[in-house]
């Protein structure tokens, strides 16, 4: 039984699962025959040296890339080649790996535009203002300024998100897709370029996202916050998956140790 | 706080002195500026608030105009009737054209719509019809019940109030959900898809509902010269709106006013220099993209284009990065 | 058969002036991705400008056809050239990142040249002199002028000495590499800005050379002639692959072809909306046209 049935996965109980996910750029194969399961409310990490296809997995479950071959199913249901926004509704948020905010548009209007798919009014609603319009934009402020506080930037609601800091817009890229109330949080190297203290910060913060019943699946390539938050871990190298496994398994796996983390010293 | 509300009092003194006090020239002038709000805010939605470049935009305004007048001078149809069925083909005629088209690159689409202007008027101008180079002439006067809508007055009332609508929708379209979907693909669209937006489908809304405003222009232009031809639809028609909105500002209503106001009466008041107005609004254009990309009275949308015009400006200066286009691709 | 392979003549002939053309748009595009409105109205300002030189010969009693042409070709070639580089200067320059104020300005450039012309020529027509006749060759029913056989082979001339210039010498390579990775151009030490000027040279170089011969062939020109013809040509540089230059001289000689076809069999009043239609449904269809390649987003 190696190709798993929707049913499969229900059996398993993951809440997303990759099977055979191979992307290829005309002579590039950016991922080759990937295979992953994420559980519920657990924190996957997939590490893996720059150019490995990390993003690429990413791009492919959130349906900003069709994949070449390969299949992926979320809560039991394929979402193989879907469009992105279907995706976000259907329960998966991300971030980007180079932060991508609307930068131009309030920390507040950032925010509201992540309830896009949970609110319903219309074009004639939009057009007339109509009461039912008004009701529901109450509710977006209520809900966007939930979010803000939940990730600390309530304070900088009315600042452009320009002008927030560095760290601050990626907590913003994260309340973003926060508000769009996904089951399945994808975070793209949240912490590149983060200072100590605010990775730290983030390590508390995804834990609470956790906590609060959202499965997180990220990349990332500080070794302290990988190994600190991860439940599990994947490693791809080349496009290839060479290792699965809890931190300490990983840590102590010599063809990791040999393909990653003795590459990354160079660095 | 004064010198924010003058302007606008003063505008709306002027809007409603002018009926009452005004020369039957002045009263005409008037309305063909209001025809000219009603075109400039519908580009507004499509240009401003999507970003979308339509060089094209006369074409919904021929299909209106063509819509009403054929209907009432072939059908007998009262005007009322026919603006519905207007908006409905220019609705449709904007769905049929952007289905296809607004997945392309934004300036595929500048180049679609231009080409779609010139099929409508070639179209207008060929077909047996839509009466050929002629146009359709003997258009009726609207009318409301027993009184007929002939004097100058009343057709700058029926327009007043055209605009007023139009005007309004617009203002909420701006802060609704749908203007913060236009914002957010305007900003980034790969991000707003990862906000859980379809930008195909806004961007079609906003070429509709563009398409649905000219149309309405086009119904009431229909009746109110009473003769129509294609020469009024040109390219250079589809300019002069664009012209509207970029003179006053992306995505700026008072703007859209005050240039629809400035296009319709510089020429007129410069009748004698007519050889050089198209040449001036070529230069203007490029002036004001280089100068004040934002218009006369900027609108937050204007305020961001302008900064992304000094971004590009500065890096050339910096000689980092100079010449580098958009990033996103 | 007659009609259809008279037809296929004047098609070369026509579809040599949209190749010319549209190759300055596939090159812009290639390089900074901007559809360049002007360039149709920089082929008119090039028709203008060989008349005006003809003009003048004509006043130095310079009687030989042959050598007026060339100087009617080179002076308007160079001149319009250095015109393009002005206007992606002044114009496009300080704008390249803004992608909606770059069109608008394009606009801005197409209508300045268009009634910068009208200003300074004149409203209506004016003609070329007739300096080649109608003589040529006949088989059958069918006639090739030797005009018509002058535009196609100087014609295939130019744009087998562009593809080499793009594809043998080092500036060239500079122009590929440019239209392949900006930031990777500069870092191997290409100045951008000047290969950029470069290239709206060379397109608007070809445009002007298309521009005299087209005021030949047809005997007159008008301000606005640049406008119908330059949206053509782009159509054709879209049909072959836009950013691709062998595909923009296959989508220019296909476009006039078809239309000929078109204008031959059915009217010549709905010949612009026939490639219109290609445009659109080619748009629709294939953006990426016969030979351009497909362009995956990255993230
Ligand atoms: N859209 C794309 N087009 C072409 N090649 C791509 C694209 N996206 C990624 N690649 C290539 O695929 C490989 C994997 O990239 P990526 O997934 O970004 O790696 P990682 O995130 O692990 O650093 C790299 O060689 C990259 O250049
Ligand atoms: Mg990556």
């Amino acid at each position: 039984m190696a190709a798993a049935s929707p049913a499969s996965t229900v059996r398993t109980g993951a809440v997303l699962e990759v099977e055979g996910l191979t992307m290829g750029f005309g002579g590039l194969i950016a991922v080759s025959e990937a295979s992953f399961a994420v559980r519920p409310r657990e924190i996957l990490s997939i590490i893996g040296p720059n150019g490995a296809g990390k993003t690429t997995v990413f791009n492919c479950i959130t349906g900003f890339l069709r994949p070449t071959t390969g299949r992926i199913t979320f809560e039991g249901a394929s979402i193989t080649g879907l469009r992105p926004d279907l995706i976000v509704k259907r329960g998966i948020a991300r971030t980007f790996q180079m932060i991508r905010l609307f930068p131009h548009l309030g920390v507040d209007e950032n925010v509201m535009i992540g309830l896009h798919g949970r609110t319903r009014a219309g074009t004639l609603d939009s057009l007339l203002h109509t009461p039912r319009h008004r009701r529901e934009e109450a509710w977006a402020r209520e809900e966007t300024y939930r979010w803000l506080r939940f990730v600390g930037l309530d304070a900088h609601a009315r600042l452009l998100a320009r002008e927030l800091a560095y760290g601050d817009q990626r907590r913003l890229e994260i309340a973003r897709a926060l508000a769009t109330a996904p089951r399945l949080l994808i975070l793209d190297e949240p912490a590149s370029g983060m200072n100590p203290a605010e990775k730290a910060e983030l390590v508390h913060l995804v834990g609470r996202i956790r906590d609060a019943g959202i499965t997180v699946l990220f990349i990332e390539h500080d070794m302290s916050v990988v190994m600190g938050i991860s439940d599990r871990i994947i490693v791809l190298d080349y496009g290839v998956q060479i290792a699965e496994g809890v931190p300490d398994e990983i840590q102590r796996n010599p063809r990791v140790i040999e393909a990653y983390l003795g590459r990354e010293d160079e660095e | 706080m004064l010198y924010r509300f003058a302007p606008a009092a003063a505008a709306v003194l002027v809007a409603i002195v002018l009926p009452i006090a005004g020369t039957p020239y002045l009263i005409d002038v008037g309305t063909l500026v209001l025809v000219y709000v009603i075109l400039g805010l519908g580009l507004n939605v499509v240009v401003g608030y999507a970003g979308l470049l339509d060089l094209g935009y006369a074409a919904f305004f021929a299909i209106g105009a063509y819509t009403t007048a054929l209907l009432m001078v072939d059908y007998h149809w009262p005007f009322w009737v026919t603006l519905p069925v207007a908006a409905l083909l220019t609705a449709l005629s904007g769905i049929i054209i952007g289905t296809p088209t607004l997945r392309l690159r934004s300036d595929y689409l500048a180049i679609v719509t231009l080409g779609f202007g010139e099929i409508v008027r070639i179209a207008a101008t060929n077909l047996t019809f839509t009466g050929g180079p002629e146009g359709v002439y003997g258009i009726p006067h609207p009318r409301i019940g027993m009184f007929v809508l002939r004097s100058p007055q009343a057709m700058y009332v029926l327009a007043m109030a055209f605009a007023l609508l139009v005007l309004v929708g617009s203002y909420n379209l701006a802060r609704s959900r749908l203007g913060r979907a236009w914002l957010a693909i305007r900003e980034d669209e790969a991000a707003a898809q990862a906000a859980g937006i379809y930008p195909v489908y806004f961007k079609l809304m906003a070429y509709v509902l563009g398409a649905v405003f000219a149309g309405a222009a086009g119904s009431f232009f229909a009746v109110k010269l009473t003769a129509i031809n294609p020469s009024s639809f040109t390219f250079i028609q589809s300019v002069t709106i664009l012209m509207v909105i970029i003179l006053g500002g992306m995505g700026s209503l008072p703007g859209v006013i005050l240039g629809a106001a400035v296009i319709v009466m510089l020429p007129e008041a410069l009748r004698a220099f007519d050889q050089v107005r198209m040449f001036a609004f070529g230069i203007g254009l490029i002036a004001l993209m280089l100068i004040r990309p934002q218009g006369l009275w900027p609108s937050r949308i204007g305020q961001i284009e302008r900064r992304v015009v000094a971004a590009s400006a500065a890096s050339i200066a910096a000689g980092t990065g100079a010449d580098t286009v958009a990033s996103t691709e | 058969m007659q009609i259809a392979l008279q037809q296929l003549v004047n098609g070369l002939t026509v579809g040599a002036f949209y190749a010319l053309i549209a190759l300055g748009y596939t090159m812009v595009y290639g390089i900074i991705r901007l559809i360049n409105f002007a360039h149709g109205d920089i082929y008119a300002v090039g028709a203008f400008l060989g008349l005006s030189v003809y003009g003048l010969l004509a006043f130095f009693r310079v009687g030989d056809p042959v050598l007026a042409t060339l100087v009617a070709l080179v002076v308007s070639m160079g001149c319009t050239g250095l015109l393009g580089v002005l206007l992606y200067r002044v114009a496009y320059r300080p704008l390249l990142r803004a992608r909606l104020s770059i069109l608008i300005s394009a606009i801005g450039g197409s209508l300045t040249l268009e009634y910068g012309l009208f200003l300074v020529y004149s409203p209506s027509f004016l003609v070329y002199p007739h300096l080649f006749g109608r003589a040529g060759l006949t088989a059958g029913d069918i006639q090739i002028s030797w005009l018509q056989i002058l535009i196609f082979a100087s014609s295939i001339v130019l744009m087998a000495a562009l593809y080499l210039m793009v594809h043998r010498t080092k500036i060239g390579m500079a122009m590929r590499a440019l239209a392949i990775n900006q930031d990777a151009a500069r870092l191997m030490g290409v100045d951008v800005s000047r290969v950029i000027a470069l290239t709206f040279f060379l397109g608007s170089v070809l445009a002007a050379f298309a521009g005299v011969l087209t005021g030949l062939y047809y005997s007159q020109i008008s301000f606005l002639m640049g406008f119908l013809i330059g949206l053509k040509a782009f159509t054709a540089a879209v049909l072959g692959g836009i950013g691709n230059i062998p595909g923009a001289v296959l989508g220019g000689f296909l476009l006039g072809i078809l239309e000929s076809l078109a204008a031959g069999y059915f009217s010549s009043r709905w010949k612009d909306v026939v490639a219109f239609a290609i445009l659109i449904v080619i748009l629709v269809v294939r953006p990426r046209g016969l030979l351009g390649e497909r362009v995956v987003e990255r993230m």
